[in-house]
Parts: structure tokens; sequence; C-alpha cells
């Protein structure tokens, strides 16, 4: 009997862990909200949001944290970048907000739209102010123009707000949700959505000029020069439109989900996708002049500096190629493994990676070394 | 193990997540009919497993009152209780391992579905971004197919499936099901102190699998209903219904009383 009784014994215990292990199993290639916001740098200080969920300003001189914000506790994630004036910064955030009662758990996402004091990271103002429909994740990076900040939020608005007070001027509704933010360009902004459609709105009053479907979600931020508006979808292509009709241009075809915004440096157009390449086209007929190959999707735009495209691929850290033709000149780190889901940026011979291990890198841009690191937002 | 990550995601997780896909886009762009529909589908596909699992069970609990007869006469001796039960389980063909190898046989299946939900219905740009990793772009068809199909809607009636359901309606449906679950598939205990173990787990399990429910998103939560449910179908088609009439407190509407369940010829049939 004793022989049957550990049985018996091993089966209870297993019956109770088989939920835990069930749960524990879908962890495999999956992982909870963290952000990927793209640093900027202006005037030697740094800008970004942390993988600790904060947003921070770093002397990268010195090397130290000026401020963050929050100034205490955390956000949980932020996926937009920051965008700055001479007086403010601003960003959207992903947030969660738990209630609780004895052992029952209830997790509500929302987020909101912020304007921060840039001189010291003090709040200037938030929307919505209140708990509304409103209150749901503002994941793009914001845009400005004509005295407005324009946000886009996952219920599938886009918001203009003035830039003082934050106060709602209008507000445009797609048919689904928005992960990407707005382009502003001479009046107009270009906001792609979830439904399929890239929308170009009179930036004054939000009022529709035109818009263009194309064959799946559009979840990347557009790029606009004076002439095309370029952005891409989740049919894996990547789109040029007329600026001021919306008509096809042409399209090119990757070998997955274009997820970030292309980027029109002079006559080239670069086109990161989840097909782990990153494609040089040409900016007005969309011909391929090269093709870069990484280990894992590209999630992010390149940064384009002294000749060359520096681009961070998921799991397979930072790489730098020859900007016209596409060659591979480093990659960081040469063993190992490094996240980086965010772009990096490049200033005076230093490459600054926000990765998601919650480190800033700096790279040397001439040899891809480590110059050094630190965690602004405080290790996870 | 990287390698046996991807061999997994490639054998198990990746073919059950893009025919979810497929029959998201044939069931309405419905994401609980293509949950259901593809329980449906795991469910035939493994119905000689657990047909045999179910039959063994039924085998297992007819022998209850045999059982409780060498209780009642080896009551002081355990190890006489012992090798008398595996007599009459030997004498009557029954293995009571048969419960549990198709369950352990089906295990990845279930694992490889759930994560399946798990990936289609990411909330968080991270999860999402994975997502398009899993599909079959190659396939035009499929490819073509995902295009139009995503985002998926993830709005069913009061749910967000890809959010723990706000108003607990899920995780009591949950306990229900699971203890329903339990309660007909309970295995008979040899002595008594094995018949308190089967009341803990018949009360533990389903109380475990409704705490996770209201953390996790309610899609899952849909599947544990939808394939519970379709267990319980089974059962019910393959030993009679007077077992769960029986299980049940006082019924339910269309099913047979206990009394009636007595009377059931059904109820009593061996396999």
């Amino acid at each position: 009997m004793p022989r049957i009784r550990i049985k018996r014994i091993t089966l209870v215990a297993l019956g109770c862990l088989l939920p835990l292990l069930l749960v524990g199993a879908v962890g495999c290639g999956a992982r909870a909200a963290m952000g990927w916001s793209s640093p900027i740098l202006e005037d030697g200080i740094l800008y970004s949001g942390s993988k600790t969920g904060q947003i921070y300003a770093l002397d990268v001189e010195t090397r130290e944290r000026i401020w963050a914000f929050p100034s205490e506790g955390v956000l949980a994630g932020i996926y937009s970048s920051p965008v700055i004036t001479d007086e403010s910064l601003f960003f959207g955030s992903y947030e969660i907000e738990v209630s609780s009662f004895l052992i029952f758990q209830n997790q509500k996402i929302e987020g909101k739209a912020y304007a921060l004091d840039l001189a010291n990271g003090q709040e200037r103002w938030h929307f919505p102010t209140g708990g509304s429909e409103d209150s749901e994740p503002f994941l793009g990076t914001p845009a400005l123009g004509d005295g407005l900040a324009y946000f886009t939020s996952s219920n599938g608005k886009l918001y203009a707000l003035d830039v003082e007070t934050g106060s709602r001027r209008w507000e445009f509704e797609t048919g689904d949700e928005i992960w990407g933010g707005p382009a502003w360009s001479d009046g107009t902004v270009y906001v792609g959505s979830a439904d399929k459609n890239l929308y170009a709105l009179d930036a004054t009053t939000g009022a529709q000029k035109w818009s263009f479907t194309a064959g799946g979600a559009i979840y990347c931020t557009p790029w606009v020069d004076s002439e095309l508006v370029y952005f891409g979808s989740l049919d894996n292509n990547v789109y040029a439109v007329r600026a001021d009709d919306g008509e096809q241009v042409w399209t090119y075809a990757t070998g997955n989900w274009v997820w970030a915004t292309p980027l029109r440096d002079q006559d080239t157009l670069y086109v990161a996708s989840l097909d782990h390449s990153l494609y040089a086209l040409d900016a007005a007929n969309g011909q391929l002049r090269w093709q870069a190959q990484a280990e894992d999707m590209i999630t992010s735009p390149p940064a384009i500096a002294d000749g060359k495209a520096f681009f961070s691929a998921h799991g397979d850290g930072v790489y730098a190629v020859n900007a016209d033709n596409g060659a591979e000149l480093w990659h960081y780190p040469s063993e190992g493994v490094l996240v980086v889901l965010s772009s990096p940026v490049v200033a005076d011979g230093s490459v600054y990676v926000n990765a998601d291990d919650g480190n800033l890198y700096v790279l040397d841009a001439e040899t891809g070394n480590l110059r050094w690191e630190v965690a602004p937002g405080g290790t996870q | 193990m990287p390698g046996v990550t991807e061999l997994w995601n490639l054998v198990i997780m990746e073919p059950m997540l893009n025919l979810m896909l497929l029959l998201y886009a044939v069931l309405f762009n419905n994401f609980v009919l293509a949950i259901v529909g593809l329980t449906v589908i795991i469910r035939l596909l493994t119905f000689p497993l657990t047909q045999k699992q179910i039959r063994s069970m039924k085998a297992m609990q007819d022998l209850q009152p045999e059982l409780q007869k060498l209780q009642k006469k080896y009551a002081k001796d355990r190890e006489k209780l012992s090798a008398a039960t595996m007599e009459l389980y030997k004498e009557h063909g029954v293995n009571p391992m048969m419960g549990c190898l198709p369950l352990l046989i089906q295990m990845p299946i279930w694992i490889g579905l759930y994560q399946s939900i798990y990936q289609a219905l990411g909330s968080a740009p991270e999860q999402f971004v994975v997502l398009s990793q899993r599909l079959y772009h190659t396939i035009p068809f499929m490819h073509n197919l995902a295009a139009r199909s995503l985002p998926l809607n993830s709005q069913f009636l009061w749910l967000d499936l890809g959010r723990p359901d706000p108003y607990y309606i899920l995780p009591i449906l949950v306990v229900g099901v699971f203890w329903l679950q339990q309660k007909l598939t309970a295995q008979p205990a040899a002595d008594p102190s094995q018949a308190q173990m089967n009341r803990t787990m018949q009360m533990m399990m389903p109380l475990m699998f409704g705490v996770i429910t209201l953390q996790v998103s309610s899609g899952l939560a849909v599947y544990w209903v939808a394939s519970g449910a379709l267990q319980i179908i089974q059962q019910g088609m393959t030993t009679g219904w007077s077992d769960i009439a029986k299980a049940l407190p006082s019924g339910l509407p269309g099913l047979p009383t206990r009394e009636q369940a007595g009377k059931d010829g059904r109820g009593k049939k061996k396999h």
C-alpha cells in the first residue's frame, strides 16, 4: 500500500502544479510590456524612456542623470520616443492600474500623453485628466506642429492638444487601434491605423483630406517629405504615396511585417523589416539598392551618420553597415546576446543604445567597441 | 535550450497558431469561435486516446462496490488490501495507469494550443511583434489571410479576450467546469486516506485554475471552458448521462434526476 500512496501524493502534487506549469510554459517566446523608447540627444543631454518605466535626462559628458519622471514610482512601459522643444518634452505612456480585493486582482491597461518641463522633468500637463474612454495606452511617438502636439492612442484616436495646456483642440477617430505615431508636415498630419488606412488630416481642424487603404494593418509612424509619404504595413509592403492626394507612387514587398518607420536620407529610403533585413531603396521609385541581413527581426528604424547605417535587431545587438552598399562594418556584441528593440542615436562619434537589459550602451561609431555603459533607470 | 524551443514552436505551436488564424477568418472573424473550433479539431484528433481514457476511468469507477468490499475485508491489513486491489484490477483487465497515460500524451497538444492562444492575443507590442515570426508568410494564401485578419478582433460580449475577465464570470465558469470534470473522472479510493486525498484534489485543481484565470487572458479561460465542456459531453455520450446527473448537486434541466439516473440502464453499463 505505501507504494500506491506515494503515487497518489505525487499525482495530487502534479495536479496542483499542472496549472502553474502551463502558465510557465507560455512564457516561452513572449514577455510582458517593457517599452522600447528610442533615445534622442540634444546639446549633450540624452532623453529616453528607460526599461524600468521612467523618462530620464542624462548628461552624456558626466554620465549623471539630471532628472527622471516620475520621480517616485514607475510607468509600466514607454514605447514613445521623447519629442522636445526649447522648453518641453512630450511623450506617451503605457500604464497598468492594479486594483485588488483579497486574492482577486484586476489589471486595467491605460496610458496618458505627457508634457514635462525640459529643464527639470516636472510635469506640465497630462491628457486625459480624468479616467475616461480616452485613457488607453499612448504608444506612438508624438508630433509637433502649428502650436499643437499630436498624440495617437490605442483607442484608435488621434488627438490634437494645445502644447501649452494639454487641452484638446480636436480629435479624429479611425476604425481600429493606433500604435504608431503621427507625422506632421506643412499643415497636414498623417497617421496610420490598424484599420489598414493611412489618413491625411488638416493639422488645425482635423478635417480629413484623403485616405489610402493598404493591404494590411498599419502600425508604423509614417515618414513625410515634401512630396511623398512613406509607411509600412502588416501586409509586408512599404508604400510611397503622394503627400497631396494619397495616390500610390510605388510599393516594395519585404518578407515580413514592416513595423518600423521608413527613414529617408537624401535619395535613399531605409526600410527595416521583421524579416530580419534592412533594405535600402531608391526613394523615388522603390528600386532595391542593397539589403543587409541580421539574425533577428528589426523593430525600429536605423540611424544614418557619416556614411553608415546603424540599426538594432531584437536579440541580435547592434549593426553598423556601409550606407552606400550595405556591407557590414561591425556588430556588437561579437559574442553573447544583447536584446535591443529601439533605434540607436549617433552623435560625436558615439552610438547610444537603449538595450532591453536596462543599460544604456555607448559604442565607438567607427569600431563598435564599448566605450561605457550606465543603468540610467536603475537595473532591473 | 533554444534548439528544443524552436523545434517545439515549429512542430506544435506554429501549426496550431496558423490553423487558428485560418479558423478565425472562416468563422466570421470571431476569435471565440476560432478557439472553440480549434478545441473541437484537437478533440477529434485525440478522440481515440480520450475515449480510451474515459472508458478506463469508467471501468475503475464500476469496480467501486467491489473495492469497498475489499476495504472492509482488509481494513486492518493495508498490504493485503493493496494486493487484493491489484488482483481485482488484473481480474477485470483494468490498468490504473490507462487513466493517466492518454492524458500525458495529450499534454504537449494542450500546451501548444494554450501557447498559440496566448501568442495570438498578445496585447503588448513585445508579444505582438513575436507573432510575426510564427506566421506562415511564405505560403501566399496564409500570408494574405494574415494581412486581411490582423489585428484579431479580441472583443467578445463584455470580454477583451487578451485581458482577464473584469467581472469574474469566466473564473467562476472555469471552476465549475473543472469541478464537474474532476468529479466525473474521480478514481475509486482504496482506503479512506486516499479518498481524502482525492477529495482534496477535486477541490484544489478547479480552485487553482480559477485563481489563474483571474490573471491570464480571458481567451485562455474560454479555451478551458470549451475544452472542459467538450470532455464532459464526450464522457456523457460514452458512459451515459446518468453519471453527470449524479455528480451535479440536484441535476440540471434536460438531464435525468438522481432517481431517474439510478434506474437508467446506460448509467450502469459496463465497458
